[in-house]
C-alpha cells in the first residue's frame, strides 16, 4: 500500500541520518590544538587520524552491545535515567504547547476569517502575520523586559528562570505557543477562505443555514485533515523554538541538557571539546522520534486527505 | 487599491539600504564607538553599566559603555552582507538543482533524500553539530565553510519548493501551447518558464532573507560566529561588528538589563518585517500582472498555434 511505502521511506531516512549524526559526534576531537601564533591570537590545528576514528566507532558499538545501554554520564546516572529526566520536563512544555497552540490557532484562524477584510483586521491577519516575523529569542528578550518592567512597578515577583515547579514553565510555554499558534491560525483562515466557494457550502447557506452551523459542521472538519497534515512543521518549529526558549531561560530540559553535552555550553578556550556521547545520542535519538512521530502522521493525514480528492 | 505590502515594504527595505550605505557618515554615530567604562554625572554619583538612554547615548550603551545607536548603525552593513551572502548562494545552488530535478529523475529523488535528511532535526541542532566538527573549526576557511554549511542545509527545501512550481507551470495549458508551437528548449526556458519562475524566485528569495536571519541570531545567541578568533584568556570573540556579535556580548544582560538586548533585537524585527513585506507585496503585484499578462501570452500561443496549423 502506497501510505506504508512512505512510512518506510520516512523511517530509512531518520535511521540514515541518525547514523551520520552518531558518526559524526564519535569523530576524536583529541588531536584538536590550539598553538600560540605571531599574530596573538591562538591558530587552532587539526589532523584527522583514521585509526582512531575506526577504533572510537568500534570500541563505542562493542559497549554499547555489551552494556545493552549508553553507559553513563558525567553526573554518574545511566544514560537513560538522565535522558529520561530531562526529556520529561521537555515534554511537559512540548505537550502543552501543542495542545494550546491547536486550540488557540484554531479560534484565532476562525476570528481572522471572520474578520476578512474590515477594519478589524489589524487584529486579525496583519497580527498574525507580524507575530510570525518574530524571532524566538526576540520574543524571550521583549516578555523578560516587560515582566522585569512590571515586576519593577509593582507586580507580584515570581521566578520565571529554572525547572522545579510549575511557575517555571509558564514563561517558556507561552514563548513557545506563539508561533505554532499563528501558524495553525494561518491554515485555518486559508482554509476557511478556500471553502467559501464550494457549491456544497453555498447551498447550504441558500438553504438558510445559519453561519455558525455551516463553520461548526461542514467547514472545520475539512480544517481538521488540513492541520493534521501540518503537524510535522508545528512539531519541527516547537522543538527549533525548544533550544532558544530553554538555553536563554534556564529550564533544564532535554535541548539544554543537549546543548551541553555538544560540549557547547561556556566554551572557553583553548576549548577542550568534551563531548558526552552517550547522553547527545540518548537525547538527539528522543528528538528525533518525536519528529519521525509527527511525520509519520501527517503523512497518513496528507494519504486520507488525497483519498477524499 | 494600493499595494501597502508592497509600499512599506519598499520603504523599510530603502531605509535599510540608506543606514547600510550613509550610516556611518550620519553626525550622531561614533565611528569607530569607543568604550567608556566610568561615567560620573553632574552630582558626582557613579553611573552603573550598562548606560540606560539618555541625551548622550540615545538608545543606552552596551556591557563596554559603547554607544548603542552607533553600534546599531555601523553593524548594519555587515549583519545584512552576511545575511544577503547566505541567501544567495543557497538561490545559486538550488535554482540549477530545481532544473535539474524537473529534467532528470533520479535527480529529483535524491533531492527529496537531501531534503528529507536535513529535516530530521532542527537547522539549528544541525548547523552546531556541522559547524562546531574539529574539521571546521580548524580550517583556514572557516568563515567560508560556515556561510556554505548555513546556506546549503536549506537548499534541499528551496530546491524542492521551485521544483514544485516548475512542474505545476509545466503541466499548464500554456506552456503545453509552447511545446505545440514547436519551441527549442532554450526557447522554452526563456520565453515560457522565465517570466514566470522569476516573480516566484524573487519572492521566496525575499521571505528567505528573513529565515537566515532567524538561523544566524540563533546561532549568535549560542555563540557561533561568523568570524571568529580564540583568545589566550577569553571565550571564542568574533571580529565585526554586527547586531549578532552585540545580541551575543550581551547575553548574560538578559535578567538584569534586557534592554539592551531588545534594541539589536528590535533591529533584527524590523529587517525581518521589511523584507517579509517586500516579498508579500511584490507577490500581490506580480499576481495581478501575471494575469493579463498570463491571458496575453496564452492569446499569443494559441494565435501562433493557428497559423502554423494554417
Amino acid at each position: 500500500m502506497r501510505l506504508i511505502r512512505e512510512i518506510i521511506k520516512v523511517t530509512i531516512i531518520f535511521v540514515l541520518s541518525f547514523t551520520i549524526f552518531t558518526l559524526l559526534l564519535l569523530q576524536p576531537t583529541h588531536t584538536l590544538d590550539f598553538n600560540a601564533s605571531e599574530s596573538g591570537y591562538l591558530q587552532p590545528q587539526y589532523e584527522i587520524d583514521w585509526n582512531d576514528y575506526k577504533q572510537s566507532i568500534n570500541s563505542f558499538v562493542k559497549d554499547t552491545i555489551e552494556n545493552r545501554g549508553l553507559g553513563t554520564t558525567k553526573h554518574r546516572n545511566q544514560v537513560s535515567e538522565e535522558v529520561r529526566t530531562y526529556m520529561t520536563r521537555s515534554l511537559y512544555l512540548i505537550v502543552i504547547t501543542f495542545i494550546i497552540s491547536l486550540l488557540l490557532g484554531i479560534f484565532k484562524g476562525i476570528f481572522d476569517y471572520r474578520v476578512g477584510t474590515s477594519y478589524k483586521q489589524i487584529f486579525g491577519r496583519w497580527s498574525t502575520w507580524i507575530l510570525q516575523s518574530i524571532p524566538d529569542f526576540v520574543l524571550v528578550i521583549s516578555i523578560s523586559w516587560s515582566l522585569l518592567l512590571l515586576m519593577r512597578m509593582g507586580f507580584p515577583r515570581f521566578n520565571f528562570y529554572g525547572h522545579d515547579g510549575w511557575s517555571y514553565m509558564i514563561l517558556p510555554i507561552i514563548i513557545l505557543s506563539i508561533y505554532p499558534t499563528m501558524y495553525i491560525a494561518k491554515i485555518v483562515s486559508a482554509k476557511l477562505s478556500e471553502q467559501e466557494t464550494l457549491p456544497y457550502i453555498q447551498s447550504a447557506k441558500a438553504k438558510g443555514l445559519s453561519n455558525t452551523l455551516i463553520l461548526y459542521k461542514h467547514l472545520l472538519g475539512n480544517c481538521w485533515m488540513a492541520i493534521c497534515s501540518h503537524i510535522s512543521s508545528v512539531m519541527m518549529f516547537i522543538i527549533s523554538n525548544l533550544i532558544i526558549v530553554e538555553y536563554l531561560l534556564f529550564y533544564q530540559g532535554g535541548a539544554y541538557r543537549l546543548l551541553q553535552a555538544i560540549g557547547y555550553h561556556h566554551t572557553k578556550a583553548p576549548p577542550v571539546n568534551n563531548i558526552e556521547i552517550g547522553i547527545s545520542i540518548g537525547l538527539g535519538l528522543s528528538f528525533m522520534l518525536l519528529l519521525l512521530a509527527s511525520h509519520i502522521v501527517s503523512i497518513t493525514a496528507k494519504y486520507y486527505l488525497h483519498k477524499r480528492g | 487599491m494600493a499595494n501597502k505590502s508592497l509600499i512599506f515594504g519598499g520603504i523599510g527595505v530603502f531605509l535599510l539600504l540608506i543606514v547600510v550605505l550613509f550610516g556611518p557618515y550620519f553626525p550622531f554615530v561614533e565611528n569607530p564607538p569607543m568604550g567608556n567604562t566610568l561615567w560620573v554625572d553632574d552630582n558626582g554619583n557613579v553611573i552603573k553599566l550598562p548606560y540606560p538612554p539618555s541625551t548622550e547615548y540615545p538608545l543606552g550603551s552596551d556591557r563596554d559603555g559603547r554607544d548603542m545607536l552607533s553600534l546599531l548603525v555601523l553593524g548594519a552593513k555587515y549583519t545584512i552582507l552576511y545575511v544577503l551572502i547566505i541567501a544567495i548562494i543557497r538561490y545559486i545552488i538550488a535554482i540549477p538543482f530545481a532544473y535539474i530535478a524537473s529534467r532528470v529523475k533520479l535527480f529529483l529523488n535524491i533531492l527529496h533524500l537531501w531534503n528529507g535528511f536535513f529535516s530530521t532535526l532542527p537547522v539549528v541542532f544541525i548547523a552546531i553539530i556541522l559547524i562546531n566538527n574539529p574539521l571546521v573549526v580548524a580550517s583556514p576557511y572557516r568563515t567560508l565553510l560556515v556561510i556554505l554549511i548555513i546556506a546549503v542545509i536549506e537548499v534541499g527545501r528551496v530546491s524542492i519548493v521551485l521544483y514544485t512550481q516548475l512542474d505545476e507551470l509545466s503541466k499548464t495549458q500554456f506552456v503545453e501551447a509552447g511545446i505545440m508551437v514547436g519551441n527549442s528548449h532554450s526557447g522554452l526556458l526563456r520565453r515560457y518558464y522565465k517570466p514566470f519562475m522569476m516573480p516566484h524566485i524573487i519572492v521566496i528569495f525575499l521571505l528567505d532573507v528573513g529565515r537566515v536571519m532567524l538561523i544566524v541570531g540563533q546561532l549568535a545567541f549560542l555563540e557561533i560566529f561568523l568570524s571568529q578568533v580564540w583568545i589566550l584568556t577569553d571565550a571564542p570573540t568574533n571580529t565585526s561588528i554586527t547586531w549578532l556579535s552585540i545580541l551575543s556580548e550581551n547575553r548574560h544582560y538578559i535578567r538584569t538589563d534586557p534592554l539592551v538586548l531588545l534594541f539589536p533585537g528590535a533591529a533584527i524585527v524590523l529587517t525581518i518585517i521589511s523584507f517579509n513585506l517586500l516579498g508579500e507585496g511584490l507577490r500581490i503585484y506580480f499576481e495581478n500582472k501575471g494575469k493579463s499578462k498570463y491571458n496575453a501570452k496564452l492569446e499569443k500561443a494559441y494565435c501562433e498555434e493557428i497559423n502554423v496549423a494554417r
